[in-house]
């Protein structure tokens, strides 16, 4: 009697931790997103969260979309692959959700988008730029530019205007982002004339990179391409201007983060990256964002991160209200075909690949901010 | 020196790598220590060591960036510190009398933590300025939190299982371990934080001296005199003083130590609190060299100082430091000049630990028989 009072009462205290289930209610229209709010990516997470929520706001104040409330239901997947797939199943199963927005980096994309797939629900990345993100299925969207783009532009760039000839390569063998875009950029280099004199990786998570870095200097480039995300770029900019190297860093998107100019402070200084857009653009579109954005979120600057959460979130609303209704199939067939949607960020244009093609903007750190450089359209 | 360097840039490459072998092992040195003095008085493993380096690391990160803020506090901080307050009273009173009391000191020491730490709210505010004073502060500040860590870790978590089979404090341990790095990513927050600059112009003029392609930066010697002046430090206290003496006694035979009049529980907490001290320090200088600081940064850096122990000898004080040393030499050299070397710069810790165990269990400098747990 006294052990099943004691095992009621463990039962009783067990069940106030069972979390409230979020729910669309009927007359709401319920969006998950799976980000990184957490971990190691966290602005990542953080900055597109900001700009859906900017979005969902704005489009619940215009009505919403077919008659119906948007409810934006954000599940954090700490930075991990494996949590990324957890988070879905749970938007999915749990929230049931009728269209997914995620993730910004390619690997947790990967990771979550054969459940979407076979979920029949669909998914739209906002900032994922490797190209097998897509090739998962045809329920997998994205509303950025893909690496062979990317990386070829940086090559492109490092080439023709800032004349250099000799590179060398850093990237993190862990991250799907980084391989792809160290194979894209090392071909370009190849079949350009230019020449890759070293190739050198380190891990996600490691905090010492001088030995490689050595090994990088006594090769002696022009220019060393660093594709990684921010945390690891900090601390390899900084490392590498201990050690003495002079040359600049190149890298892509995954530099764009406040916590660069944090980690990296002034060893960033002189270093080139691509990116999604800079808030200095002189268009209508950035300055409207830029302006409601600071002023939600009292004064911070957004990133290319908050500037695709945003775009695609309203191309998703957009989406919907093209396709008449939640189900999956007609949304995924209003997403495959959409033409010119005037994002923010540039128009968006889906191709059959489910690809968006998308201007890239090269950016220079100067002091802490980073300065628009050149835009670079596709071909 | 310069033609020296510049006629052969490949032994320029080889002394740059030496350096920053140097470095890393410096910093694995003064973990590698704490594990081999806890194992020589205690016979007991310290998985929990690495993580008080990490919390150094984070309390210079608090030290230098984040503010206490009185107002916010509420009735329930006022009165856990009275209630504090009135148990240290309570202690002293009761060594007045000449009565036990160390349980007390502890129990007041966690009430003003849980006040402190946990009801006051604690903002961003505007970092230190850079100085050589900041510098001796913030590291004030870690060794003085990670002792009185490491004090508290021995007094709850181990002094209890003093008498039980070995196996029970290993995995309560581990358990230490694991309770600092997921209750570290509760209070501090999982994200990596970036450590503000200490030094002055160490950043904007990194290289204390060039030699053509050969560069010595200034974060790396800095790293090694602090380390080396801590081992001095601490050879000083070892084998100059009573309370070192008192030390080597217990480690040597633990039972007549204690039959000699040598209080072993305070010994014990001597050594505790040294070994934290160094992991505290090991924690700020790692943080200046890579500001990066995240609660499960311990987790790693600990693992590979446990094997620098173990190569060394375990219990052996001169051994930690060689094996550590060893250590991040042999890492930095396979990063550096293996193929795909940096791949497996973390598993080369672990070969070498297999190779010694299969080898010459008993490490370089060791000399006891291996014990069964």
């Amino acid at each position: 009697m006294k052990y099943f009072a004691h095992a009621l009462a463990v039962l009783g205290f067990m069940s106030v931790m069972l979390p409230a289930q979020a729910h669309a209610a009927d007359d709401e229209i319920g969006i998950g997103e799976f980000a990184s709010m957490t971990g190691a990516t966290a602005t990542f997470g953080i900055s597109s969260d900001e700009g859906a929520r900017l979005a969902v706001e704005e489009i619940n104040a215009k009505g919403g979309v077919l008659g119906r409330q948007i409810r934006l239901i954000v599940e954090d997947d700490q930075s991990k692959p494996e949590e990324a797939v957890t988070a879905v199943q749970k938007l999915i199963n749990q929230n049931k959700v009728c269209a997914i927005l995620g993730e910004i980096a390619s690997s947790r994309s990967l990771a979550a988008a054969p459940v979407c797939q076979r979920c029949k629900v669909p998914m739209l990345s906002p900032a994922s730029t490797n190209p097998k993100v897509t090739k998962v299925g045809d329920y997998i969207f994205r509303a950025c530019f893909i690496d062979p783009f990317q990386g070829g532009a940086m090559a492109g760039f490092a080439m023709n205007q800032l004349k250099l000839g000799k590179f060398a390569v850093f990237y993190d063998v862990k991250n799907d982002y980084s391989v792809g875009l160290r194979e894209f950029f090392s071909e370009y280099v190849k079949t350009h004339g230019g020449q890759i004199i070293a190739d050198e990786s380190y891990s996600e998570g490691d905090q010492d990179f001088k030995a490689q870095l050595t090994k990088i200097k006594a090769a002696g480039p022009e220019a060393i391409y660093v594709p990684g995300y921010y945390t690891e770029v900090g601390l390899i900019c900084r490392q590498a201007k201990e050690l003495g190297i002079g040359v600049p860093m190149l890298g892509g998107d995954g530099w764009d983060s406040e916590q660069t100019f944090k980690i990296g402070r002034e060893a960033v200084n002189g270093c080139y990256f691509t990116n999604h857009y800079s808030p200095d653009e002189d268009r209508a579109e950035v300055k409207d964002f830029v302006e409601h954005y600071k002023k939600k979120y009292t004064g911070k600057t957004p990133d290319a991160m908050a500037i695709l959460g945003y775009d695609a979130m309203h191309l998703m609303a957009d989406a919907i209200s093209r396709a008449g209704s939640t189900k999956g199939k007609a949304i995924r067939d209003a997403l495959a075909a959409t033409r010119n949607f005037p994002g923010a960020s540039g128009s968006i244009t889906i191709d059959a690949d489910r690809n968006a093609r998308k201007p890239i903007i090269v950016l220079k750190i100067e002091g802490d901010k980073a300065k628009f450089v050149a835009t670079i359209k596709p071909n | 020196m310069i033609h020296l360097f510049t006629q052969f840039p490949h032994l320029a490459e080889f002394v740059q790598q030496l350096i920053n072998g140097l470095s890393l092992g410096a910093i694995y040195a003064l973990i590698a220590v704490g594990y081999t003095m806890v194992y020589g008085v205690l016979r007991l493993i310290n998985f929990a060591h690495g993580d008080i380096y990490m919390i150094g690391a984070m309390t210079g990160i608090y030290a230098m960036t984040q503010r206490p803020d009185w107002s916010g506090a509420g009735l329930s901080m006022v009165i856990l510190l009275a209630l504090s307050g009135l148990v240290l009273l309570g202690a002293a009173s009761q060594r007045w009398r000449g009565r036990k009391c160390e349980y007390l000191v502890v129990i007041a020491l966690l009430l003003a933590e849980v006040a402190v730490l946990g009801l006051v709210p604690w903002r961003h505010g505007e970092p230190c300025p850079p100085s050589w004073l900041t510098f001796v502060m913030v590291l004030g500040g870690a060794m003085l939190a990670s002792g009185l860590l490491g004090y508290q870790i021995e007094f709850i978590a181990y002094r209890p299982l003093r008498n039980q089979p070995r196996i029970n404090a290993l995995i309560t341990a581990i358990g230490v371990s694991m309770f600092l790095e997921f209750g570290g990513q509760r209070y501090f927050g999982a994200t990596p934080q970036a450590f503000p600059q200490l030094i002055p112009g160490l950043e904007q003029h990194p290289d204390l001296f060039k030699f053509g392609p050969l560069v010595i930066p200034k974060v790396d010697t800095l790293i090694l005199c602090v380390a080396l002046l801590m081992m001095f430090a601490l050879r000083h206290i070892v084998m100059k003083t009573r309370v070192g003496m008192a030390l080597r006694a217990v480690s040597h035979r633990f039972d007549t130590a204690a039959l000699m009049g040598v209080d072993v529980n305070r010994i014990v907490s001597f050594t505790f609190v040294l070994g934290s001290i160094l992991a505290g320090t090991g924690g700020i200088l790692v943080a200046m060299r890579s500001p990066k600081v995240d609660p499960i940064m311990g987790l790693l850096p600990g693992l590979k100082a446990f094997v620098a122990a173990v190569l060394g000898g375990i219990g052996s004080i001169p051994g930690a430091v060689a094996g550590a040393f060893l250590l991040g030499i042999t890492e930095v050299m396979v990063a550096g000049y293996f193929p795909h070397g940096s791949q497996y710069r973390d598993g080369v810790a672990f070969v070498i630990l297999i190779g010694v165990l299969l080898v010459k269990p008993s490490g370089l400098f060791g000399s006891n028989a291996s014990e069964k747990v």
